[in-house]
């Protein structure tokens, strides 16, 4: 019996930010580490390579059978990269002190832009056509898996008292697997605890005593459009990221109804708010890590698009969702992500 | 990409990118403090002037002062709310029903 070659136990990421949008940078396992959530089980096996063209040339005509393929040309791979926000766990007295490389890589992976703000870090969306992309490598399978030009979608939730997962749905050109056992990766703020879903402070207007049972969010950043180009051998120039819907979708217990404007302090009228395209802020804060280790993410504007009427057993629920929309046609304000 | 937030003295401040390659020069970000201490002057004029930002602290102590005083409104909406209740109820509160066909008549 020949031993086992290859075990699914193990892996790791790194990324580091390009400064040329697809041309792969150096990563170091000691800079760039990326600290990966993989749950209790074992991890996930890679995400296969995909290509923009599969190689069919059709069928025989002779036949109708389907006939000798080329070559499948365009290739790249999606992905999921999941983490867990947290801080670095010491004052943020100057821009050298950072949020470890998941969160705040992570976070312009995402399509924010960080700026250092006094004692705290700040991300909002990053101006439209100007994005990062990153270098990424998986270790996986006793393999290396690496990619250029890689964008992401960016999503979380935060369902009953757990941590909030944090989750990266990446695209980007990648070249095939070579054999590479997994590096001996430097991840920082190791000793730092992320914050779980209890004593989150959750605001919508002037509604701020619900009761919060889950909240997730979604960006619905579009990293879907490829960039073909028959004059570059392989033929794909990577993903450009577009519009995004910035979403939370929140289940709360349901309130007496309240009078205009809906929302009230102990008592919201969601049906009512919702039919009145009312613009109220939303935010949750997770503070619950401690000094140095917590994280606010807002809407400063949004309306309310769905309401989800629902139960669990004898208790009566209802599932909103709110999206995010800017204060003015030319100002980037729709979202803000605060970590200090 | 990243920017630090420079306060200047008319209460606004410049958004000043940090250049990739000052990020990378050195392991403990010690490149980048010096560029946000001692910034190329036409990097920081060539920086976007933005309002300056409030601090985490009083992000913080702004939310808890809205909420407060929402809670107030709340809280006097409802006692206004009650009192007009207690008084809209008031004829017959305590009113003794009829017993006899005399007082009932």
């Amino acid at each position: 019996m020949p031993a086992v070659a290859k075990f699914n136990q193990v892996t790791g990421f790194l990324a580091k930010v390009e400064t040329v949008n697809g041309t792969a940078v150096t990563l170091d396992a000691a800079a760039d580490g990326m600290n990966a959530y993989i749950g209790d089980g074992d991890p996930a096996p890679p995400e296969s390579l995909e290509y923009t063209f599969d190689g069919s040339i059709g069928n025989a005509p002779g036949t109708m059978a389907p006939q000798l393929r080329t070559t499948p040309n365009g290739r790249f791979r999606k992905g999921k990269f999941q983490f867990l926000l947290k801080g670095s766990g010491a004052e943020y007295t100057s821009s050298s002190v950072v949020p470890p490389n998941e969160v705040h890589r992570g976070l312009v992976m995402g399509g924010y832009v960080a700026t250092f703000v006094t004692d705290h870090w700040e991300y909002i969306p990053a101006s439209h056509g100007a994005f990062s992309s990153f270098t990424l490598r998986q270790y996986i399978h006793g393999e290396l898996w690496e990619q250029a030009g890689v964008v992401a979608d960016l999503s979380y939730e935060s369902s009953g008292l757990g941590v909030p997962i944090w989750t990266l749905d990446y695209a980007g050109n990648a070249t095939l697997p070579t054999e590479g056992a997994l590096a001996s990766i430097t991840y920082q703020a190791t000793g730092v605890i992320p914050s779980v879903a209890s004593a989150i402070v959750g605001t919508f207007g002037n509604f701020t005593g619900a009761v919060i049972r889950k909240v997730s969010f979604k960006r619905n950043r579009n990293i879907d459009t490829a960039r073909i180009n028959q004059q570059l051998a392989g033929g794909h120039a990577g993903f450009v990221p577009g519009r995004t819907m910035p979403t939370f979708e929140v289940e709360i217990e349901k309130t007496a109804f309240t009078t205009t404007p809906f929302h009230a302090s102990s008592a919201l009228n969601p049906d009512a708010l919702r039919e009145a395209a009312i613009s109220i802020p939303v935010s949750f804060e997770y503070e619950s890590g401690g000094t140095y280790n917590q994280w606010t993410h807002s809407f400063p504007q949004a309306q309310l698009t769905n309401v989800q009427h629902s139960n669990d057993g004898p208790l009566a629920t209802v599932t909103l969702s709110f999206a995010a929309h800017a204060s003015t046609p030319s100002a980037n304000d729709a979202e803000l992500i605060l970590v200090y | 990409m990243e920017y630090v937030l420079i306060p200047q003295k008319d209460g606004t401040a410049k958004r000043l990118p940090i250049p990739q390659e000052i990020i990378d020069a050195t392991a403990d970000r010690s490149a980048v403090v010096a560029y946000v201490r001692n910034p190329p002057k036409a990097a920081l004029d060539a920086a976007e002037t933005v309002p300056m930002q409030p601090t985490a602290s009083q992000r913080r102590a702004e939310a808890k002062k809205h909420a407060d005083a929402h809670a107030a409104a709340d809280k006097k909406a409802a006692a206004d709310r009650e009192a007009a209740l207690k008084a809209s109820v008031a004829p017959y509160v305590n009113h003794k029903p009829a017993t006899t066909e005399q007082e009932r008549t």
